[in-house]
């Protein structure tokens, strides 16, 4: 048994104890279980009803972290996420962590706080650090924010800003189950028992394959590959389509390469692989850049699904850029 | 482990280049076939050394361009599906990462199980396809090509090669400007109307015909002189066989429609007459083959006033003779209706022995072979109509027509004429024949 079985084994139990709870969205439980192995936070987009904060719940189960889930609301301040200093009984000012402090944060509706409130989010995210009153408190790790919002109910809510989009490794969304998901669901939450996922993977296992996932080689033609997918999403960059010319205002930032190629790793070890290849890199394109992406006017208007974009860009944009010669 | 990785990894890479060489041989003779079709069409008479040339250019475009390392290991992991495992293989084979290590044990593992044969099997470059079409292409052009030609009037496709005749002519003249300045002078203005085509081919062959009798007249001809002379009669010849084909062409379709009855006619009369002249009945173990007859009879053929030239028509007399032979000559043999059968070093079709016998026919038996101008071709020596071969011929033979009857299976048509078209003239007895007929010629 060498590395990569130990990963593929620790991967797929996590999967398979969410799945105990969660019906379908397959691709979704493995999606997240790849920005968990890549240290990313997840924004899950969908409906109401289609499991969201079911599936962070069940991960956060899963997982022996410490776990709190803020719900998000117009009212919600910076210091209710962050934490506050509070005079104490000595007379003293003492820091009081806010939800923020643990390991698997589920910031539930992230959109219905203001600006100002998600912004609080901005720094844990990226320096997995929380300054108050010029104080700089370091998150343990691994920590992991999974946000989620909905597409539709949009009055009364705040779209998150490009900066704090950009933090977020992945953006997942969820559709609507077919029939067969709907049975199971009804067997699986109707029941007496309820099933419960078990407690697998500890922080420090965590950490463990995170360094794991970064050892994992990718060679020059696939890494130029990537670049080239991002270098596409932006309208004045020679790779990219007539799609992204015509709709796109901005494309994916460096945060977008590196999520890829990490992503991509993950996925690689996921496949019993040592190497990343091209399909790696395409698996998680995706949910890497679809949230990078930020429509112009016209984008807007039409109602473009980055979605569409991304793949005209898959299509166009070629695994080599120089096809080996054939003898 | 690593050293494993290398040595498969250079297997692949001489497989790789030994397929690279392939292609380009493939590639390169596909090229040169076009040269080989060309030479078929136009008669260039190239060699087959060329032949060694594709090999030689396929080995040094094989060594000059040689396929990276980077690329086999692209092809190698999209021919075979792997992941781009060898790729990064060959990029981080020497980093000490231990996962390094598993990704090497894992692509050596996935090569092992493949055949060598299966890494890049063997596909041709697309380009090979394409450069394909173009013999085809250059083949069909020159079927068409030939078929316009054809279609056209042949004449017309040989007058430069009168008008080299001429230029040719031009400078034999300068050749004998001192030995003989006045046939070089008449040769000169010769050449210079046959340049300009400024003279018809009779008057050419005429004017020719005299001047080597003239050049052959001379006793004390220098070697120079007799040397320009065999070039001038080798020109007569030319000219007289483009004449016949001229003749021929244009006026065979007519005869063989309307089976010209008048002219065959005086055709049958002449070489009648021309046989019976020709032909003595002791003429020696030789004369049976019918050689004398069958070189009228090719002219004949080729040419269907060939009777007038052969002596029965006076008002045609002046017409060089088709065989070559002095004018004198050709005219008292026209005269007394002999053939004008020419002593030579090599037989032509037809033969030149002297012959004898009688025949209905100088045509012979209409054949099912057509010439390019879609005219009948005749058995020569073979009368014309069914039933028995109506042929008188003397003397012994190898193959004589007078045995082919007798050849059980034999298919006649074919094998009367086979014989008669390629019998040789026996280097021994040529001295024989041309005494005889020299004697022949003293005696009248």
């Amino acid at each position: 048994m060498n590395g990569n079985d130990d990963f593929r084994i620790a991967f797929n139990r996590a999967k398979l104890e969410v799945s105990k709870v969660i019906v379908g969205y397959e691709d979704i439980i493995e999606q997240v279980i790849i920005a968990l192995f890549s240290g990313g936070h997840i924004l899950l987009e969908g409906l109401p009803g289609l499991g969201k904060t079911l599936m962070v719940k069940t991960l956060a189960d899963t997982l022996d972290f410490t776990f709190s889930r803020i719900q998000f609301t117009p009212d919600l301040m910076p210091s209710d996420i962050i934490g506050t200093n509070i005079m104490g009984q000595d007379r003293s000012f003492h820091f009081q962590p806010g939800p923020i402090f643990a390991q698997i944060v589920l910031a539930d509706e992230i959109n219905r706080a203001t600006p100002k409130t998600q912004s609080a989010l901005l720094e844990a995210m990226q320096e997995h650090t929380v300054t108050v009153s010029g104080t700089t408190h370091r998150l343990k790790e691994p920590f992991f924010v999974m946000a989620t919002q909905n597409p539709i109910e949009m009055e009364g809510t705040y779209p998150l800003p490009e900066a704090q989009l950009d933090r977020f490794f992945f953006k997942l969304k969820l559709n609507f189950p077919g029939k067969q998901e709907l049975t199971n669901i009804i067997d699986r939450t109707t029941n007496p028992i309820i099933p419960k996922a078990e407690k697998i993977l500890n922080g420090e296992a965590i950490e463990v394959k995170k360094l794991e996932v970064r050892e994992v080689p990718v060679a020059t033609p696939v890494k130029d590959y990537a670049v080239r997918l991002v270098l596409a999403t932006h309208p004045d960059s020679e790779y990219s389509t007539s799609l992204i010319k015509r709709y796109v205002r901005y494309g994916a930032s460096p945060r977008g390469v590196q999520s890829l190629i990490l992503g991509a790793k993950v996925k690689a070890l996921v496949e019993g692989r040592f190497n990343v290849s091209f399909s790696d890199i395409k698996y998680v394109t995706k949910p890497t850049l679809r949230h990078r992406i930020i429509l112009n006017f016209e984008g807007e208007a039409e109602g473009i699904n980055t979605d569409e974009l991304i793949d005209s860009i898959l299509e166009e944009v070629p695994g080599l850029e120089n096809e080996p010669v054939k003898p | 482990m690593r050293l494993e990785l290398t040595k498969t990894f250079f297997k692949i890479k001489w497989k790789i280049r030994f397929i690279s060489f392939i292609n380009w041989l493939i590639e390169f003779y596909i090229y040169f076939s076009i040269i080989y079709i060309i030479d078929y069409f136009f008669r260039l008479n190239i060699g087959f050394n060329y032949l060694f040339i594709p090999p030689v250019l396929a080995l040094i475009l094989s060594i000059l361009k040689p396929i990276k390392d980077r690329d086999i290991a692209l092809i190698v992991d999209k021919d075979l599906n792997l992941k781009e495992r060898v790729i990064t293989t060959l990029e981080f084979q020497h980093s000490e990462n231990p996962l390094i290590s598993n990704l090497i044990a894992d692509t050596m593992e996935k090569l092992k199980g493949i055949n060598l044969r299966n890494v890049y099997p063997f596909k041709f470059r697309k380009r090979l396809l394409y450069a394909g079409i173009i013999p085809v292409l250059v083949l069909f052009s020159l079927f068409i090509y030939q078929s316009i030609q054809f279609s056209k009037n042949v004449s017309v496709v040989e007058e430069p090669v009168i008008s080299e005749k001429g230029r040719e002519i031009v400078s034999l003249a300068q050749q004998l400007k001192f030995e003989r300045p006045e046939i070089a002078k008449r040769l000169e203005s010769l050449g210079k109307k046959m340049e300009e085509k400024k003279i018809s081919q009779k008057e050419t062959m005429s004017t020719l015909d005299k001047i080597t009798k003239e050049i052959d007249k001379e006793p004390n001809s220098s070697s120079n002189a007799k040397s320009v002379n065999s070039e001038l009669k080798k020109i007569l010849e030319l000219t007289t066989s483009k004449l016949a084909m001229d003749n021929n062409s244009s006026r065979a379709p007519q005869e063989t429609s309307s089976q010209g009855k008048e002219s065959s006619e005086s055709k049958e009369k002449g070489n009648e007459k021309g046989d019976k002249g020709s032909m003595p009945k002791d003429s020696g173990p030789n004369s049976g083959t019918d050689n004398s007859s069958g070189t009228m009879d090719k002219n004949n053929m080729s040419n269907p006033d060939g009777g007038e030239n052969t002596g029965t028509s006076q008002e045609k007399i002046s017409e060089p003779p088709l065989q070559g032979g002095s004018t004198e000559k050709s005219i008292g043999a026209k005269e007394r209706g002999e053939g004008t059968g020419k002593e030579e070093d090599t037989v032509r079709e037809g033969g030149s022995l002297p012959g004898k016998g009688e025949r209905e026919n100088k045509l012979g038996e209409e054949t099912e072979r057509k010439d390019v101008q879609g005219i009948p071709q005749f058995v020569p020596g073979i009368p014309k109509g069914e039933g028995d071969i109506k042929m008188k011929i003397k003397g012994l033979g190898k193959i004589t027509p007078s045995n082919i009857s007798e050849m059980g299976g034999a298919k006649p048509k074919k094998s009367f004429e086979d014989p008669l078209a390629k019998e040789p003239i026996p280097p021994e007895y040529r001295d024989t024949i041309r005494l005889y007929f020299e004697k022949l010629e003293g005696e009248r």
